[in-house]
């Protein structure tokens, strides 16, 4: 089971009407035993690494009181029609880039595009190879080829693409994941394949 | 809110510690670095392999909340664990400089 603790963090001065900094409160769940001994800990990185920041409040779900939502698949992988979201902040040469802070907007990729017309716009991550090979973050080609084999039924076009990096959780869940979902629902997925960068 | 809204959905993932705390209703999990969730660069074979694992374990899942972990592993570079978002290896900028953290 997830046990909880608190740890006090101490931020520094923040301008003339935080002089001395202050104090927060983090609770922090210690889900250490579900975690392979090898996976990165990328929450406490970062916490370390901006540590004389705010502490960032990573979304929680306490699977217990907030458990996740959940729905059968019902029809065979071979049948299904697969939509794909990327979150790495990939658009096409003739879009907008998406922009650093709380770009909540999404881009249609026609799923025949070539990875040569694909751009990267994004912080959060080391991109230089997702630039040579746009495939490592949006795999377009793989899908379509697991389609043309007949082992999914379709990959759907468009795919979504948006930036990931969006600091603010509450926009992200208020803004740009409802019209997602739309779209997903007009596409009549059979499965929406989720991929971070 | 998509599964809510009555898609099922699955969520990859080389983050094990935030998709365990955010629980989708289904993970799959590739021990690689930030930046290559389907593959290696140049890789068209391995991202289909991961791609193919990652749908045919979204079938076999049956509980919500689970993640599983796909056999796939980085190979080469061996101190990339180390690395992965240590201090002095923040992630690039798009014009390849380390980003200054916004207040």
């Amino acid at each position: 089971m997830p046990h909880t603790n608190f740890e006090r963090r101490h931020c520094r001065p923040a301008g003339r009407a935080d002089p001395l900094g202050h104090w927060c409160y983090l609770r922090v769940v210690d889900r250490s035993a579900d975690i392979p001994a090898d996976a990165v800990r990328y929450i406490e990185r970062t916490r370390a690494l901006y540590a004389t920041q705010v502490p960032y409040r990573w979304v929680e779900n306490d699977p217990e009181k907030d458990p996740p939502p959940w729905v059968p698949i019902r029809r065979p992988l071979v049948q299904s029609r697969i939509a794909l979201i990327a979150s790495g902040g990939i658009y096409r040469f003739d879009q907008e880039p998406f922009h650093f802070q709380n770009d909540t907007s999404h881009r249609e990729i026609p799923i025949d595009t070539d990875p040569s017309e694909l751009r990267i716009s994004h912080f959060g991550y080391d991109s230089r190879d997702a630039r040579e090979d746009p495939g490592c973050v949006l795999p377009l080609r793989a899908l379509r080829q697991l389609a043309a084999a007949g082992v999914i039924g379709a990959v759907i076009d468009p795919a979504l693409t948006f930036m990931g990096g969006i600091y603010s959780a509450r926009r992200a869940r208020d803004e740009l994941a409802p019209r997602l979902r739309d779209i997903v629902l007009r596409q009549q997925a059979d499965l929406a394949y989720l991929v971070p960068a | 809110m998509i599964e809510a809204a009555g898609v099922p959905t699955l969520a990859m993932t080389s983050a094990w510690d935030i998709t365990t705390a955010v629980r989708p209703p289904r993970s799959a999990f590739v021990h690689y670095p930030l930046g290559h969730q389907t593959g290696r660069p140049g890789d068209l074979d391995g991202q289909i392999a991961i791609v193919r694992a990652a749908l045919e374990a979204a079938w076999r899942m049956e509980r919500a909340g689970e993640i599983v972990r796909l056999p796939f592993r980085w190979g080469g570079d061996e101190g990339w664990e180390e690395r992965a978002y240590a201090p002095g290896h923040t992630p690039t900028g798009t014009d390849g400089k380390p980003v200054r953290v916004a207040r």
